[in-house]
């Protein structure tokens, strides 16, 4: 009888422990990704190419990202060459290459879509932390290509905006990088599908650097998403993210 | 034009031998096919352009560029060129300055803008040659969103039109005040704008007035946009103009190749729509409309854009008058040959179709 009492009181404190450890690490793991992703100031060269059927739509662009509030964008492929887009917190502005004029865009716009793409003006303008939007929890250990991950659910926090309610993460253990996504509405509909297809290690961090969305809404349409060069910590100066820059 | 040349020479010189090794190209080559609709004949031309730019390597400090577009005109058989850019700008410590051609552009946000430095359907048309003119602009950044500029340019009969502009940003409104002049004060005129969101809403205005004419501009606006489905992209513009001056300045040329598609006779009152659809990421069809509220009558101006493959372009547009002889936006009367529909013929509309191919 004894024997049995502590065998039951081992595993009962055994699932406890578990639980607390799960309730930690996930907090440990998800700060270990946003550590890696999250952008305090950098210099991306990121490709996007579209496809659909034949066709194909190749958007290239230089980006200055400071934090959860700063971008400044410029396009570089010869459809958007010379448009450039300043973020200031929830205030966007366009540099109209033609007219070499500014114009400040209207709020509504920035959920929408970046130049016709998959991307909005948020996810390609500013590198908020995952935590700081989203209450995490570990659903399980899976593997991924072959990598042990941490499956990984996130729901938005009340009060916060995020462009998606629910996402389903699938952490690579050993990199603590994004392998897969899975991004969900409120409805409980799933929007978008983000599979990592490389991942470097830059700067001593280990960052996706090729993505392939599958936009669950769009028929036959896929987006590839490539950073071409990444500078993490870089010092800009003191007017980057101002009108004058954007001109 | 020789004076030009040489600029670009001197230009071209002042680099050193590597820079110029940097030199990049880029641009847009357009072929537009126009067919004018009458009510007994129908007629069609062609114009084809070339715009090229020439990519000069940049300082810190200084920029040039160069910009041309070479077209030509099967209605007029003529062939002709335009600069559009052809300027150096030089960041000094306090300001920008920028000597040259230049497009002058003082936008807000409004579909048409009646306080522009040079007035023009600009956004409508997408056409923003009437913003290139030869000019000094002096830049000067008071914080992050707040500058003053002012602009002293030649017109192409020699006179000098000259213009102040303030922008500021507060509580995320985008203020601007300009003072336009002309040196034969035909055109002399201050104006405010505002741009900013109500809500989920974005709202626009602007307050001028002519001082010659004592006339005054007034113009408000909105716009909105969303996803039906969570797929498609919808956006809707739309705002009245009052301006009893400038009306026909920035409608007369609304499709550049039929210049009487609107008569002088504006009224004062316009009203101006927008709608945006985006079928697909490669698709898109637009609908603004024009409205002359007192006698209703409208033009309309259907678009469909498509990218297809090999990253060329296709654009339909139309111009429809829908109104009765006589009304503002009503059927024309052709009264000078045109050589496009016969003379004597009414005027209903037409029909634009572009492919172009940027590079």
């Amino acid at each position: 009888m004894n024997n049995k009492l502590i065998i039951i009181t081992i595993l009962v404190s055994l699932v406890f422990i578990t639980g607390l450890t799960n309730a930690r690490s996930v907090e440990d793991i998800m700060d270990q990704v946003d550590e890696y992703q999250h952008l305090k100031s950098a210099k991306v060269e990121s490709k996007m190419i579209i496809t659909k059927g034949p066709r194909k739509m190749v958007k290239e662009m230089t980006s200055y990202i400071k934090g959860a509030n700063y971008g400044l964008t410029e396009f570089i492929n010869p459809r958007d060459r010379g448009s450039k887009f300043l973020k200031r917190n929830d205030d966007l502005w366009m540099f109209f290459p033609d007219a070499e004029d500014v114009v400040k865009i209207s709020g509504h716009m920035l959920d929408q879509g970046m130049m016709g793409s998959d991307f909005s003006y948020q996810d390609l303008m500013e590198s908020s932390k995952l935590t700081d939007l989203y209450n995490f929890k570990i659903i399980r250990e899976e593997k991924l290509n072959g990598r042990l991950c941490y499956m990984i659910e996130g729901i938005k926090k009340e009060g916060k905006e995020a462009s998606y309610y629910r996402r389903v993460e699938w952490v690579d253990q050993k990199r603590y990088v994004l392998l897969k996504e899975k991004l969900y509405a409120e409805s409980g509909r799933l929007l978008k599908v983000l599979d990592t297809k490389e991942v470097e290690k830059i700067e001593g961090r280990w960052f996706p650097t090729y993505q392939v969305i599958d936009n669950k809404l769009k028929k036959g349409s896929q987006t590839e998403y490539k950073v071409e060069k990444i500078e993490f910590g870089i010092n800009m100066p003191e007017n980057t993210f101002s009108l004058q820059s954007l001109r | 034009m020789k004076l030009k040349v040489s600029i670009v020479i001197i230009v071209l010189a002042l680099l050193s031998p590597t820079a110029i090794a940097a030199l990049d190209m880029g641009g847009e080559v357009e072929i537009k096919s126009s067919t004018v609709v009458g009510e007994q004949s129908i007629g069609n031309f062609l114009e084809e352009k070339l715009n090229l730019e020439i990519f000069l390597p940049e300082t810190k400090t200084t920029t040039a560029k160069f910009e041309i577009d070479i077209l030509t005109n099967s209605q007029t058989k003529s062939s002709y060129h335009q600069i559009k850019k052809l300027y150096l700008e030089k960041r000094l410590e306090n300001f920008d300055l920028t000597i040259g051609r230049q497009p002058i552009s003082w936008m807000f946000g409004s579909l048409v803008n009646p306080v522009d430095f040079n007035l023009g359907a600009e956004t409508i048309e997408q056409e923003t040659a009437v913003k290139n003119v030869d000019a000094v602009e002096v830049y000067y950044p008071l914080n992050w969103g707040s500058n003053i500029s002012g602009v002293l340019a030649t017109r192409d009969d020699g006179k000098f039109k000259y213009g102040l502009r303030g922008r500021a940003t507060v509580s995320g409104y985008d203020l601007t005040a300009n003072f336009v002049k002309e040196e034969s004060r035909l055109e002399e005129r201050i104006a405010t704008t505002i741009k900013g969101d109500l809500g989920a809403v974005g709202a626009y205005g602007s307050i001028g007035y002519y001082f010659e004419q004592d006339s005054e501009i007034l113009l408000a606006g909105m716009d909105y946009s969303f996803y039906h489905q969570n797929v498609h992209q919808i956006i809707l513009q739309g705002e009245y103009i009052y301006d009893k001056v400038g009306m026909s300045s920035y409608l007369g040329g609304l499709f550049t190749g039929y210049s009487n598609f609107l008569d002088q006779k504006l009224g004062p009152h316009l009203i101006v729509a927008m709608a945006s659809y985006g079928v697909d990421d490669f698709n898109t069809v637009n609908l603004t409309t024009l409205i002359h509220p007192k006698d209703s009558s409208m033009l309309l101006i259907p678009e469909y854009e498509t990218q297809l493959i090999d990253n060329l372009d296709l654009n339909l547009r139309c111009g429809l008058l829908l109104g009765s002889q006589g009304e503002v936006f009503g059927s024309k009367k052709v009264t000078t040959d045109q050589d496009i529909v016969d003379s004597g013929d009414e005027f209903m509309g037409i029909i634009e179709l572009t492919v172009s191919y940027p590079f």
